[in-house]
């Protein structure tokens, strides 16, 4: 409710500041212009936001999927996780702009580069958050578990995993707000209008 | 017969099958890094004793309980115990689980099907005065009823040795008289040789059969006492306040 309020409060003082004539309509239209053509021009956006939705969710998946794999990985084996995180965190220092045109020259103008872009900007927060809140189970806790003799797997099971899945979630919540990122830049890079809406 | 464990200065591990009950400690030496945590300390409790350590707070309490209970090893000297449970200075439920499901964790822990642990560990809830909080989260359990919780998931490892460490520290004065008294009870009921460090000194008159009074860090032994009274001790006792007074001298602490 509130957030609502504070949008229409947002979009009313654009609309008066355009309306008072100080910025030139060309650079910024005021939002019931805006609006006027997303009406008009539906044909148009309907389908390629259909689109980029796809590409979008189907990319988090791969991210998620990718992310608990490789989080789970780094937190039970010492030697992965030594092998994997300069890479993990070095994928992230990856500018999206450079690496979205060499997507589209690889895999050409297809779902893939999209997708692909998607999961790379997304991977990383769910992989980090995943065995970081596998990493901080209360000490005592784990004490508790070593004093009843519980195995590795059930360690997981009873107490590391229900305990790291709120900062999991957190990691998928950051995904999926940067997800919209990797889709748009990889579009940008190249797209083939056929792909995906045969006309 | 029950087999020991000894573990040995040097991480190594015998198991032992000598019929021996309750724990030995030997000269028990303990650093980590520069820093001296045990000092040749040495305890013994037999089978179904209930051995009170006393001392300041920062003393080495917490680590002499962990080298009884295997998760540390002593540098120096010798800690033999029967397979110990620690019941941990904050409770350490796991927050996400109902109050059964924290009890019966020793039991899945150990591999027990959930409704079959569930099923034992029910069985204590009304002599633990927990019924009808069977489903409650322990944010929603009161301080003595979390101690309960945690002290039922220690007692059902089946461990015949309890480590509890400073139990009541966390709780306000009345609740904290209500569960000592309660704690008595308890171990009436299931007797098990116990260790229960404690800086209450008059906590560790009413419950021990021995009490073992520690100097500040590093920790050295500064006198051993047997509590020889009858229970169940009222606090006002005569003798139990001598005692109180005697440990209370010994630790630097006297009136």
């Amino acid at each position: 409710m509130s957030a609502a309020v504070l949008i229409l409060a947002a979009l009313g003082a654009w609309q008066l500041i355009v309306g008072m004539g100080v910025i030139d309509p060309l650079l910024l239209p005021a939002p019931t212009h805006v609006a006027v053509s997303l009406w008009e021009d539906r044909a148009l956006l309907g389908p390629d936001l259909l689109v980029t939705l796809g590409e979008v969710l189907l990319g988090l998946a791969a991210a998620i999927a990718a992310g608990c794999v490789l989080g789970l990985g780094m937190h039970l084996w010492a030697p992965l996780r030594r092998a994997l995180a300069p890479l993990v965190i070095g994928s992230q220092a990856v500018p999206v702009p450079v690496i979205a045109p060499l997507f589209i020259l690889l895999f050409g103008f297809g779902l893939a580069p999209k997708v692909l872009m998607v999961a790379l900007i997304c991977f990383f927060p769910v992989t980090i958050n995943l065995y970081d809140g596998l990493r901080d189970v209360d000490p005592d806790a784990r004490k508790l578990m070593r004093t009843f003799g519980a195995s590795r797997w059930r360690v997981l099971r009873f107490l590391e995993a229900p305990a790291a899945l709120p900062q999991a979630f957190t990691g998928i919540k950051i995904a999926a707000a940067v997800a919209v990122i990797g889709a748009v830049f990889a579009e940008w890079a190249g797209s083939d209008p056929d792909w995906a809406t045969p006309c | 017969m029950q087999a020991d464990t000894e573990i040995r200065a040097g991480g190594t591990r015998r198991v032992r099958d000598d019929g021996h009950g309750g724990i030995l400690v030997q000269r028990a030496d303990k650093a980590f890094g520069p820093v001296r945590v045990l000092d040749g300390v040495s305890l013994r409790a037999g089978a179904r004793e209930i051995v009170a350590v006393v001392g300041s707070s920062g003393c080495g309490k917490s680590t002499l309980l962990e080298c009884v209970c295997g998760l540390q090893h002593p540098d120096a000297g010798v800690v033999r115990s029967e397979p110990a449970a620690l019941m941990p200075q904050r409770d350490a439920l796991l927050p996400w689980l109902s109050a059964l499901d924290n009890a019966a964790l020793a039991l899945r822990a150990a591999g027990i099907a959930r409704e079959v642990a569930r099923a034992r560990a029910h069985t204590h809830f009304e002599a633990f005065g927990l019924t009808g909080f069977e489903a409650t989260r322990p944010a929603e359990l009161s301080g003595g009823m979390r101690q309960r919780v945690a002290f039922l998931r220690t007692l059902l490892t089946g461990r015949p040795v309890l480590c509890l460490d400073e139990p009541f520290g966390a709780l306000d004065a009345i609740t904290r008289a209500q569960m000592q008294l309660w704690l008595a009870e308890a171990l009436l009921r299931e007797p098990r040789t116990v260790l229960l460090v404690t800086h209450d000194v008059e906590e560790a008159v009413v419950l021990a059969d021995r009490i073992v009074l520690l100097s500040p860090r590093p920790a050295r032994v500064i006198a051993t006492l047997e509590v020889d009274l009858p229970r169940p001790r009222e606090r006002t006792h005569p003798e139990v306040v001598a005692l109180r007074e005697r440990a209370l001298r010994e630790l630097g602490a006297g009136t």
